[in-house]
């Protein structure tokens, strides 16, 4: 992987970033290729959904700069953005109940004229592409108050994708998917991946991340400070054992399984 | 959908008929037809019924249609806009507001014709003072919106009373006592068309904006993520509410609970497009207010019921049942 010869899409440096002047996370740098996928992790607390709410332009940095693709993310006028950026949150309120469709539709916004209710030929086959993607096409008429937690993760993961953006950041999207289709969602950002997307996502799950990411930013924090980035790096590297005790204070085997691929066994406690 | 469009124009237009026909003088519908097609300029030479047409009945029950959808307007824009289906304009300040500037401006001997606009202005003030202090950084915030208004209503109420009490002038304290209970009688044709001029601007505003109303109201976060300039679309909303909500109590003073029922009404029974929900609650008010009217003229012989006190009558348990249907869902 040559990530160094790809224009950087996405840049952060030096960001501090926080609520109501109390940082959370500090000393963040990073840079997003197209066609590759950053997984944001680390314990409980260490402001991951707050570095991607900066990300998503949803929260102004206290300190440092955001770049896409050259230009400082709050230069650009926000439909710009969400042409070229989707998010994901945590979780969806809606006020109005839609049905699943219609809340798709949405994501084609900033592709349409702000007062426009109208769709295009365009606009209602990335609608479509975006519902048979993540399947929730046979939803397509459900209101979202009736689905499972689920089914309406996928209706938002779909919104994302009718936007068509050239990054997506998601923030745990896996969260209340059940096995199958969190293994559906990582083909989905895999062949994302495969057409020149850059994502950055949020997870949990040190297994998955190790099979999705190009690249991890493990974030560490120390009691009662702001959290760092104790590594960025390929996923063999950041989550090695030793950064695993560091971080998350947990001892973890690591072992092989019949693919080669190195599976995570968090065994202990190490405090 | 379209039955129940049709349902709603006839209600409205009978409303209209019966308020043109009804009263202390009761006029068949045959003469009430041959004098409103007539020409206004010149009504029949002697006929008093041709001027009590065009000159009290009209001008009402146009005033009343005019303030029925401004405040059912501004009434689904707030609801839509805080989220909360209890708002209303006496709940963000914005009918106290203008309300104030009304009582302020009457005491101290303004002009009537300007009166309109002083409310204008006060509901705009009370909504700005009310808005710029339920900003936080990703927009505004439902609660505290809600929580303000209320308490800058109180205030304003409060002062409403002292200026009151204070005026020296018993008159001039009747009249704007009669005004704040609400009251639609006695209005000119140029106050009618000034304050329906504000709310074609707002109704209009609001239909413009019904995308951005569909978009805030999956939340605050995904509009921004979906391109919508946040801040800006909550400022035009609201502007249109203040501005549908101020023309109304300018006209009418301080009626209440239209736009608490008609956007419920809209939204239960006018399907879930926003366009849909904007033109069937203002049609959903004029019926409401030209109702409750034609019942406070013609109710109590040879005597008028103050309007809003008859629709809070209505407007107060419906509020009531609101909140225990609330509780219901679990909230």
């Amino acid at each position: 992987m040559s990530e160094t010869a790809l224009p950087a899409l996405l840049e952060a440096s030096g960001l501090t970033v926080g609520w109501g002047g109390k940082a959370v996370a500090e000393q963040v740098s990073l840079q997003l290729s197209a066609g590759q996928i950053l997984v944001i992790a680390g314990p409980n607390g260490a402001g991951k959904s707050t570095l991607v709410k900066a990300l998503a332009r949803q929260l102004k940095p206290a300190k440092g700069t955001i770049k896409l693709a050259g230009s400082d993310i709050w230069s650009l006028p926000p439909r710009d953005f969400a042409r070229k950026v989707s998010y994901v949150p945590q979780s969806l309120e809606p006020g109005q109940d839609l049905t699943v469709r219609e809340l798709v539709a949405l994501g084609r916004n900033p592709h349409q004229p702000w007062w426009s209710w109208g769709a295009s030929a365009d606009d209602r086959q990335a609608v479509t592409e975006a519902m048979e993607k993540t399947a929730t096409w046979q939803l397509r008429d459900k209101y979202l108050s009736s689905l499972s937690g689920g089914e309406r993760q996928r209706a938002v993961i779909a919104v994302a994708l009718a936007q068509k953006p050239r990054c997506m950041l998601l923030d745990e999207p896996t969260a209340h998917l059940d096995f199958r289709h969190q293994l559906e969602l990582v083909d989905i950002l895999r062949d994302l991946r495969g057409h020149g997307l850059g994502i950055v996502l949020v997870v949990h799950d040190l297994n998955l991340m190790a099979r999705l990411a190009d690249l991890i930013l493990l974030l560490a924090k120390p009691d009662d400070r702001p959290s760092r980035p104790a590594c960025l790096g390929r996923p063999e590297q950041a989550l090695s054992q030793a950064n695993l005790r560091r971080v998350y204070g947990v001892e973890v085997s690591i072992v092989t399984d019949a693919a080669g691929q190195p599976v995570y066994l968090p065994t202990s406690s190490s405090q | 959908m379209v039955l129940r469009y049709l349902i709603l124009v006839l209600v409205v237009g009978s409303a209209l008929a019966l308020n043109v026909c009804l009263g202390d003088v009761p006029v068949s519908p045959q003469a009430a037809w041959s004098i409103v097609t007539g020409p206004p300029g010149a009504p029949q030479a002697g006929s008093g019924l041709a001027t009590m047409i065009w000159q009290i009945r009209l001008p009402r029950l146009l005033v009343a249609f005019v303030v029925g959808s401004g405040l059912a307007v501004s009434g689904y824009l707030l609801q839509s806009l805080s989220r909360n289906p209890l708002a209303d304009p006496y709940l963000t300040g914005t009918s106290s507001g203008a309300g104030l500037a009304v009582a302020a401006a009457t005491l101290a001997g303004l002009d009537f014709a300007l009166v309109p606009l002083a409310a204008f202005a006060g509901g705009l003030a009370a909504s700005t003072v009310v808005a710029a202090m339920a900003r936080s950084p990703s927009g505004l915030s439902v609660s505290r919106l809600i929580l303000c208004g209320v308490a800058l209503s109180a205030i304003c109420s409060s002062l409403i009373t002292f200026a009151l009490l204070d005026s020296g002038d018993p008159a001039r304290s009747q009249g704007l006592f009669l005004w704040l209970a609400g009251n639609i009688g006695g209005r000119s044709w140029s106050e009618l068309a000034a304050s329906a001029a504000y709310i074609a601007v707002g109704l209009a505003a609001a239909l413009v904006l019904s995308k951005p109303l569909r978009l805030l109201s999956v939340g605050v976060q995904s509009a921004a993520a979906l391109g919508l300039d946040v801040v800006k679309a909550q400022w035009a909303l609201l502007f249109a509410a203040i501005l549908t909500c101020g023309a109304s109590v300018a006209v009418s003073g301080l009626v209440g609970f239209v736009g608490l029922i008609a956007p419920h009404v809209a939204r239960n029974l006018f399907g879930r497009d926003e366009r849909s929900h904007i033109v069937s609650a203002a049609l959903i008010g004029a019926a409401l207010v030209l109702l409750a009217d034609l019942a406070a003229r013609t109710l109590a012989a040879g005597q008028e019921l103050p309007l809003g006190t008859l629709l809070s009558l209505i407007g107060g348990p419906f509020f009531l049942w609101l909140v225990l249907h609330q509780r219901a869902e679990g909230l």
